[in-house]
């Protein structure tokens, strides 16, 4: 028997006791797994006769505690809720079948832009509507994980609300929940047994997403800045007691309604003086205005560094001519090396520090020009000023290589970033970095560290670059990158590399050939691949 | 197909289907939205692999020109398209999973027929073709068929 033929009788084999309802498998081919629970997971499925899409959520009968109450997925009836479409069961699963609702999960939506107050009330105020559909059937539902990834931004921009895995009826005579669902930080105190559920589990719930959607964080954090109504309107929703929050999500939804619609309200005393300036401007205007060219047309956008202005132009592909802002907001990238400039990231990696010059870049203040800009890579420029960095709402990557930045802290007020480089840079404390929670790789190579404190904690960060450090210890590395999965340890020395061992996702240690023995010795016997490079 | 060693099918997945095994081998990452982008991974994959996007977009069948718009980040890859890639870029496992993560789509799931060929033909460094005729012998979608 072929090789292949061996493969496809062995799968057959392996897939013939999978446990799920032999008439959902010829119905259906599984295509996804969304999401999976002990005893619980939901699949992106196709139906093999029209390929429609569909998602079907399977449980497993002997370990999952709560069954589908499939009369009321039936009864559930509103375009933000998937409709059911069919189930099937055998002696040990249950698979239920519902409409698949194309878009964007709340999460990554929000996360690709920066949604105005309005919008994020708008928002909030279709999820109340949804909810208000649960809360007052007979008997009621309670969604009970209420988060963004539950919810899905449909293409036309309207929301739906899914996975209704652990929805329950409210039943009066319980006390107190007998199973924790839900998820940590969206869920309220009594969903961790304080007392029963109720729909204020999911108001105290939509307030935690609205505090993510206008922070980025579900925890509450007072040194952000939100616009009072709203803060108002997010305390009350996540009150300690349900008792202190809104009674139903209808008057949420108004409250969310009066925070989009109506103008924020002026002292009259507020008022009365900035009409009289208002006025005041307006006399001072004519009366400069009829003796200059006080309305000619703006000035031709003007960049203080030639390198930059070049970097613009080859991404807008506009060699010559003036600027508008329109074409400057749409500049996503932009990658600049000694004296060069680049169209992409391919051209600007090739470059090395001895195969190029240093480039004469002081500031970066034309980037404030560049409203939309998601990734800023440059390197081998001198003392730079990157203040600028921290002021683009939109800027996720940023790689600083062989230049002097001295300081991150500008780069920190940036709390989105998620790619950070930063190699060569002369900084000593990074700890800053600490604000930019979404933070999943840092490279802090070859700066003055020599201690893991300078580095701070960031939880988040899997991909991590320690090449060129003299570090003492990598003793509390654990503690400090919990999630990292691959280190970049090249020309470390000989720090001992055992405390690795404790980190639950480590998967690649990248060494030098000299170190790779000491390497492997430290790391023998954890799974960790230890992969050695050239330099 | 190579000729080192190789563990049998239900071998692999035994070992998957152990519920810690299972855990870690999805890793749950709650905060999988906050990944470097698709195309960052790409072109840093081929600098460091010193390959050019044209000879990877080659391997996979894709369209040249689609193909570029993944390098330039001007579309983000469909599920299948990441799993070609990852054929292409001759990946392991745990590669193929990172570069689902990093474009945002579910990982393989061992309890899926088809994602467990994917997994068994990716772990054994089988090419993409044999990949294709292991799933078409067992009547399951091949990679790269009608976009989910």
């Amino acid at each position: 028997m072929s090789e292949l033929k061996r493969i496809v009788a062995d799968m057959e084999t392996v897939f013939a006791q999978s446990g799920y309802p032999a008439d959902f498998l010829a119905d259906y081919d599984q295509m996804e797994c969304l999401a999976s629970h002990p005893g619980r997971e939901t699949f992106l499925v196709r139906r093999k006769d029209s390929g429609e899409t569909a998602v079907a959520s399977c449980y497993d009968r002997t370990a999952f505690p709560i069954r589908p109450d499939i009369r009321l997925l039936r009864e559930l009836n509103h375009p933000g809720l998937p409709r059911y479409l069919e189930e099937y069961r055998n002696e040990r699963m249950i698979c239920v079948v519902r409409e698949y609702i194309p878009g964007e999960t709340l999460s990554v939506y929000a996360r690709e832009r920066q949604l105005t107050l309005r919008q994020i009330a708008a928002i909030g105020e279709e999820l109340c509507d949804i909810l208000h559909v649960l809360h007052t059937h007979e008997p009621p539902v309670i969604h009970r994980d209420l988060k963004p990834e539950n919810v899905i931004i449909r293409p036309d921009g309207s929301a739906a609300l899914i996975d209704f895995d652990i929805s329950r009826a409210v039943k009066t005579e319980a006390q107190t929940d007998t199973f924790f669902f839900g998820t940590k930080g969206y869920a309220p105190p009594e969903q961790y047994g304080f007392g029963q559920t109720d729909a204020r589990a999911d108001i105290y719930a939509l307030g935690v997403l609205l505090r993510w959607l206008v922070t980025g964080s579900a925890r509450e954090n007072r040194n952000v800045r939100i616009d009072g109504r709203l803060q108002g309107v997010i305390d009350r929703c996540t009150a300690f007691s349900p008792e202190d929050r809104y009674a139903d999500v209808l008057k949420v939804r108004d409250a969310l309604r009066a925070v989009r619609t109506r103008p924020r309200r002026i002292r009259p005393a507020v008022a009365a003086a900035l009409a009289a300036a208002a006025a005041a401007l307006l006399l001072c205007g004519f009366a400069v205005g009829r003796w200059t060219d006080w309305l000619r047309p703006p000035e031709r956008i003007a960049f203080a560094e030639p390198l930059v202005e070049r970097a613009v132009r080859l991404q807008l592909g506009k060699a010559r001519g003036a600027l508008t802002p329109e074409e400057l907001a749409g500049v996503r990238s932009l990658y600049i090396y000694g004296t060069e400039a680049f169209p992409d990231f391919d051209g600007y990696s090739r470059c090395t520090v001895d195969g190029s010059s240093p480039g004469s870049v002081r500031t970066l203040d034309d980037l404030r020009l560049l409203p939309g800009l998601e990734s800023f890579f440059m390197g081998r420029e001198g003392l730079v000023d990157v203040s600028a960095l921290g002021e683009l709402p939109q800027l996720r990557s940023v790689e600083l290589k062989h230049m002097k930045v001295y300081s991150v802290e500008d780069l920190a007020r940036d709390r989105r970033l998620e790619y950070a480089v930063l190699f060569d840079i002369g900084v000593s404390d990074f700890t800053p970095l600490e604000n930019c929670p979404w933070l999943t790789t840092l490279d802090v190579g070859l700066n003055p560290v020599t201690d893991l404190r300078q580095l701070g904690t960031h939880p988040g960060v899997q991909s991590l670059g320690l090449m060129w450090l003299k570090l003492d210890s990598l003793e509390g590395l654990p503690a400090r990158f919990p999630a990292v999965r691959t280190v970049s340890l090249q020309h470390s020395g000989s720090v001992d590399l055992t405390p690795l061992r404790e980190l639950p996702r480590l998967e690649t240690v990248y060494v030098l050939a000299e170190q790779a023995g000491a390497a492997e010795a430290a790391l023998a016997g954890g799974g960790v691949t230890v992969q050695v490079t050239e330099n | 197909m190579s000729d080192h060693h190789r563990i049998s099918t239900d071998e692999l997945l035994a070992l998957l289907f152990k519920e810690r095994n299972l855990e870690a081998f999805l890793q749950r990452n709650e905060s999988a939205y906050l990944m470097p982008s698709f195309s960052d991974y790409l072109n840093a994959w081929c600098r460091r692999n010193l390959a050019y996007p044209e000879q990877v977009i080659r391997r996979t069948n894709l369209e040249k020109s689609y193909g570029h718009q993944l390098f330039t980040g001007k579309r983000n890859p469909s599920r299948d398209t990441v799993l070609q890639l990852a054929f292409a870029m001759k990946a392991d496992l745990a590669q193929a999973q990172e570069m689902l993560r990093i474009a945002r789509r579910s990982v393989l799931y061992p309890r899926i027929k088809r994602d467990a060929v994917i997994i068994y033909c990716l772990h054994n460094h089988l090419s993409l073709e044999d990949t294709q005729s292991v799933l078409q012998d067992l009547g399951l979608p091949q990679l790269g068929g009608r976009e989910t």
